[in-house]
């Protein structure tokens, strides 16, 4: 049909960019392209390696900022895909120092061997994230509520369990993942790329991901067209209870003991970054690439500004003010694509 | 199971009720294998009802259907599609964040050894499809950057994935262009050279005579007869929609019309759903509104009522001063009023009682310096209930307690209250019961009695022409024309309204031609 | 003899219809007199005058703040920024006069001309843009505490006189302290059930659209309501401050999902719509109560986490069946 393939053709180009299955690198690419606080982090990086060797040194990078990165990152894997399913998840920092507590306490206090510790201390993770989900799929209550509820909870749960009994002092060899570098990369990250690859498979290219995206566009029609709703909202909670529990026993394995304070903020940090990177909270879509170079990016310029001489806290407030004016630049950009959109709909009707 | 006689589909003595009223009156309805079957009727005449009973959302109170042989019972959602029973609706259950390959396959995806999604196989297929309706697409294209047209072919891809048999259209070039509407059809037909039939509901006529075999007409609740196409002419069939007397189920006052009291120029709205409308009422008047769904006369109530900010055009007030409203606030204090159709959705906070309900618009009237005065919001709440006669055990019941009906007099009552001249109505008794409607429309003619105007929007075409004084009939965004409802037929209207056109031929009449457009 | 039992059972069903109706109504009242009965149970001390004026005394900052939280919560919002702006408060108030000699009246003005600033920001973007309040007042609750810590960095200023009174002082032996948060607490109330303001707050709490349609000025009255939950986190944040003395950089941190806690827990719907300043009092009392009662027990501090994220959880799933039976 003429018209038809013509049409087709004309918005051919136009639709190309936007397409959905890119190939990993494409991905990479096309956040880095769009991140525009990666402007502001060129320049900083540029401006401190000027004023001081130690950071153009790469194995500073690894060290200080990789590392210390690689928590939020593991968080923000799983929070993009909470995001993009429309929801939200506050307690992972509760979660993150409550299953590390009973995972490395089942070591230390009831001498099992380290490795099932640690199962068992992603498993408590994942039933963190069952317990949310519960209360969000059954219950219908909004997942801020729940989550601010389990955060607390948790918290208290697991200062109870560390009160007492030991802080210090863990065997070296759990020490080691935390401290320890593979080729003079810090094990964190390697941990970080494996579950970055793991996870960018999982949301690319299984159902796991499509329907996430599904449900946070429109879950009626997801529901509709026979998606399991409330089942996927459940895996992805038991994701990112996962996720955080492993966040949990790094921190802890990198500090050398069970920090009551664990966790704390990192829920924030981690939504940050997530949304720094190119992920609406609105649900539909999100980029695991970019939460992931968000999340350094943050780092950096903690660091940086750190070596700059401006303190933490300006940094912290250079990330609020980012977020406000991120969101309401892109909101912006929103309105006005919407309006051409439905200016270009209305001529079609005209005869 | 027992396999019954050859018919496709044969819904039979179908009886559906709602309270206080029969949407559905012993019914029967058929469709043949591979046709396109047409279901006109006006809203409210139960159409709708009749499908949403086929697709399993509703229940039929008396009654069997049977498809393909077998008798089915309890239909749910899930069932119906499972058996090959498919609606497309005006809204569009895509997911627009997908692509089109995801959204056809969305529930159903292949999968490949590591349960990693067969994407290939999806696009492969889909491409397919998309091919066998001779429309070439690239599947990894996202939904959200694709037109209205296209996303209903999505659809129908996806009906064809389920092995659908009866695919039920409602109002589907409702958001599509000419082009578009031109694909549609060419893959209706294709549809139907596979077997597959079609259930097409719409209020078009040129659409109705281009792509259907049979035609069935539904009114009050009963099906009036079924036709064949070719052998029937647009003015027949409408009508059969038509064909009511009953004058005793209006009300209305004849009221002497004094001067202009709003006027309207080059009202266009930002989308272009309305174009360039003039328009004027006057004191003492009751302007009706008609048009088809999607011919943009919601939108111009809309637009007039404030609710919408205007993007071209005046409203012109009686002492000839201009107005553009920017927001509803602004329409309130010029005296103009907005009934929205989504009663509870638009029209009503459902948790707040009747009497917040009712002030909300003259708070800032009733409060002195930021402090409400209860006294006189209590007083003026109960003037109004007892006027409109508000079924309500207190005024401070949360509206959502009180009956369709009388919730809608809470609406009308909040507009009254705040002395709008100036009424733009809303289907204002949609979803009411005899009685309210009656009441209602008293109250209208108080209002207007008493110096106000309305502009009424209804899609009902005999309450349009028996309360209102004037009609102005919308078609495509644009005046089609203003004719006085004493003075005109349903049937003129309806032609205008489905065709944009002033040229009206009665048949079986000796009377002549009116004025060409 | 029938008619009369018959009319009696009417009755009886009418009144046990509405006891019945009360309690659902107002159930965290309910439970907030059955946990004081349980605290009572538990240990001898509960009941005694010292201990109920040191529950009172201690949750008075919280109740305020959690009364902030209340108007943005009833208009469908939520606000997370109201931590920094209590840091805030607390820092600029005491820090400018001690370091760098404000008068301590100018340090309060300027603190409250700057919270209601934070307040009017943020309903504006929230409105303008339309953007999710989480995610805006997430923003500026980063901002805002960068800014103010980074002012204080380590030091710990001490509260100026007036604060201090009134904070820690009495007059004719009632705490300052109570009598102000009786004050705010009467000034919620008021501005809920009597003013425009609060018609406004319920009518877009209720349904955006409609109460848009009705002629409530949205944009006007999302700045205001935050404001207001902004002032209410300004005075919370002066109270504090003279309660004890010396602030840091740390201040308010743990006030920001205490205060929206405390108003759900005693009854405000997250989701917009529903909630009296009552709600607040209670709310936070609950929370006070049971920190109180498990410190009583010398049970450990950590308890009251648990038992308040089960508050939480227990009070929204009561709402959330209601919501279902309606």
């Amino acid at each position: 049909m003429p018209s038809s393939a013509a049409e087709i053709e004309l918005l051919g180009k136009k639709m190309k960019n936007k397409n959905n299955n890119k190939s990993f690198w494409q991905e990479l690419l096309q956040n880095i392209v769009k991140l525009r606080i990666l402007v502001v982090v060129v320049v900083i990086f540029t401006v401190i390696s000027i004023y001081s060797p130690t950071f153009r040194k790469p194995s500073f990078f690894l060290e200080n900022i990789l590392r210390p990165a690689s928590i939020i990152c593991i968080i923000s894997l799983g929070m993009t895909i909470i995001l993009a399913s429309r929801g939200l998840d506050l307690s992972v920092g509760s979660n993150a120092a409550l299953s590390s507590t009973i995972g490395i306490m089942s070591f230390m206090a009831f001498k099992l061997p380290i490795w099932l510790g640690v199962i068992i201390g992603l498993v408590v993770g994942i039933l963190f994230g069952l317990f949310n989900a519960f209360f969000i799929t059954k219950l219908r209550i909004a997942p801020f509520v729940v989550t601010l509820a389990t955060m607390t909870l948790g918290r208290g749960i697991n200062l109870l369990l560390s009160g007492n009994l030991f802080t210090y002092g863990l065997p070296s060899s759990f020490r080691d993942i935390g401290r320890g570098s593979i080729f003079s990369i810090p094990i964190p990250f390697v941990i970080v790329l494996l579950l970055w690859a793991f996870t960018w498979y999982l949301f690319n290219r299984t159902k796991f991901g499509k329907y996430a995206c599904a449900i946070g566009s429109n879950e009626s029609a997801a529901h509709v067209a026979g998606v399991d709703v409330d089942r996927y909202k459940t895996y992805f909670y038991m994701y990112i209870g996962f996720l955080s529990a492993l966040a949990g026993l790094l921190i802890s394995a990198r500090a050398n003991m069970v920090a009551v304070t664990t966790g704390l903020g990192y829920e924030l940090d981690a939504i940050a970054a997530v949304i720094l990177g190119g992920t609406s909270m609105a649900g539909g879509s999100g980029t695991l690439t970019g939460s992931i170079i968000a999340a350094i990016m943050l780092t950096i310029l903690d660091n940086g500004l750190q070596l700059l001489g401006i303190s933490t806290f300006i940094q912290r407030a250079i990330v609020g003010l980012i977020i406000i004016i991120g969101l309401a630049y892109a909101a912006w950009q929103d309105e006005k694509a919407r309006k051409v959109t439905r200016l270009q709909m209305a001529q079609k009707y005209q005869k | 199971m027992t396999k019954l006689n050859n018919s496709f589909l044969e819904m039979r003595g179908i009886v559906k009720d709602f309270p206080g009223v029969r949407a559905l009156d012993h019914v029967d309805f058929s469709v043949e294998e591979g046709e396109v079957h047409c279901l006109l009727g006006e809203n409210g005449a139960g159409k709708s009802t009749l499908i949403k009973i086929l697709t399993g959302v509703v229940q039929p109170d008396e009654g069997e259907i049977i498809f393909r042989g077998e008798r089915l019972h309890h239909i749910t959602p899930r069932y119906a599609q499972q058996v090959g029973i498919s609606a497309i609706y005006q809204e569009l259950q895509v997911v627009p964040s997908l692509t089109i390959a995801e959204n056809v396959f969305l529930g159903r995806e292949p999968l490949n050894r590591f349960g990693r999604v067969d994407m290939h196989k999806m696009r492969n297929e889909t491409l397919d499809l998309f091919k066998q309706l001779e429309i070439t697409v690239d599947p990894d294209w996202l939904i959200a950057n694709v037109s209205m047209g296209l996303r209903q072919m999505t659809e129908v891809v996806k009906v064809l994935i389920r092995g659908g048999k009866l695919v039920i259209m409602d109002e589907p070039t409702y958001a599509l262009n000419e082009t578009e509407t031109a694909h549609l059809f060419e893959t209706i037909q294709r549809l139907r050279t596979k077997g597959i039939s079609v259930i097409y509901i719409s209020h078009r006529m040129e659409e109705i005579f281009k792509v259907g075999d049979r035609a069935s007409v539904i009114r009050d609740g009963k099906l009036i007869g079924t036709v064949d196409i070719n052998k029937v002419t647009s003015s027949e069939l409408i009508s059969m929609m038509v064909g009511r007397t009953i004058k005793e189920k209006f009300y209305k006052e004849h009221v002497k019309i004094g001067d202009v009291l709003w006027r309207g120029e080059g009202i266009s709205s930002e989308d272009r759903t309305v174009r360039n409308v003039d328009f004027e009422v006057r004191k003492g008047q009751i302007l009706g509104l008609a048009g088809i769904r999607g011919s943009g006369y919601k939108e111009l109530a809309r637009l007039i009522g404030g609710a919408e900010p205007l993007s071209e055009g005046w409203l012109i007030d009686s002492s000839g001063k201009r107005h553009s409203f920017r927001n509803p606030q602004d329409a309130i204090n010029a005296g103009i009023g907005y009934l929205p159709d989504d009663r509870k959705g638009e029209g009503l906070v459902l948790m707040l009682s009747v009497r917040s309900n009712l002030v909300l618009p003259i708070l800032q009237r009733i409060s002195n310096g930021g402090w409400v005065n209860d006294r006189k919001a209590t007083r003026i709440t109960n003037e109004y209930v007892k006027n409109l006669n508000i079924q309500t055990p207190t005024i401070d019941r949360s509206v959502e307690f009180l009956s369709g009906g009388n919730q809608q007099k809470v609406v009308l009552a909040k507009w009254l209250a705040s002395k709008c001249q100036l009424l733009v109505l809303d289907a204002p008794t949609q979803g009411i019961d005899v009685g309210a409607k009656i009441e209602m429309y008293k109250l209208i003619a108080t209002h207007v009695k008493n110096g106000g105007a309305v502009i009424m929007v209804s899609s009902e075409l005999p309450e349009l022409m028996a309360i209102s004084d004037r009609i102005m009939v919308i078609h495509q965004g644009e005046v089609v024309g203003v004719v006085d409802s004493d003075k005109s037929t349903e049937e003129e209207i309806l032609h205008m309204a489905t065709s944009g056109q002033v040229v009206y031929e009665k048949v079986n009449n000796n009377n002549p031609r009116s004025k060409k457009a | 003899m029938t008619v009369l039992s018959s009319i009696k059972d009417v009755t009886h069903r009418k009144t046990y219809q509405r006891i019945r109706a009360f309690v659902f109504e107002n159930s965290m009242f309910f439970v907030l007199l059955i946990l004081m009965g349980i605290m009572g149970l538990v240990s001898d001390k509960f009941f005694t005058t010292r201990n109920l004026t040191n529950i009172l005394i201690q949750n008075c900052t919280v109740t305020i703040v959690a009364l902030g939280a209340t108007f943005v919560l009833i208009s469908g919002g939520i606000d997370l920024s109201i931590g920094s702006i209590v840091g805030m408060t607390a820092v600029l108030t005491c820090g400018l006069t001690q370091y760098n000699g404000f008068q301590e009246w100018q340090a309060i003005l300027l603190s409250l001309v700057l919270s209601i600033c934070v307040g009017m920001l943020n309903g504006w973007i929230i409105t303008r843009f339309k953007l999710e309040p989480v995610v805006v007042t997430l923003g500026m609750w980063y901002f805002v505490q960068g800014l103010f810590q980074n002012y204080i960095q380590s030091r710990v200023p001490t509260a100026p006189p007036f604060t201090t009174f009134l904070g820690s002082g009495s007059i004719l032996n009632l705490p300052v302290i109570v009598l102000i948060t009786v004050l705010m607490v009467i000034l919620g109330h008021i501005i809920l059930s009597k003013t425009l303001l609060g018609r406004w707050i319920y009518a877009m709490g209720g349904n955006p659209v409609s109460a848009k349609l009705s002629g409530v000025p949205i944009l006007k009255a999302r700045m205001i309501v935050f404001s207001l939950c902004a002032f209410f986190a300004f005075v919370s944040s002066i109270l504090m401050s003279g309660r004890i003395y010396a602030v840091d950089a740390n201040a308010g941190s743990g006030i920001v999902f205490l205060a929206p806690a405390a108003a759900v827990v005693g009854g405000t719907s997250l989701f917009g719509g529903k909630g009296r300043a009552i709600n607040a009092v209670i709310g936070a009392l609950i929370m006070g109560v049971i920190a109180n009662g498990l410190n009583l027990t010398r049970l450990s501090f950590f308890w009251q986490q648990v038992a308040v994220g089960a508050a939480i959880l227990i009070a929204v799933t009561i709402d959330a069946i209601q919501r279902r039976r309606d």
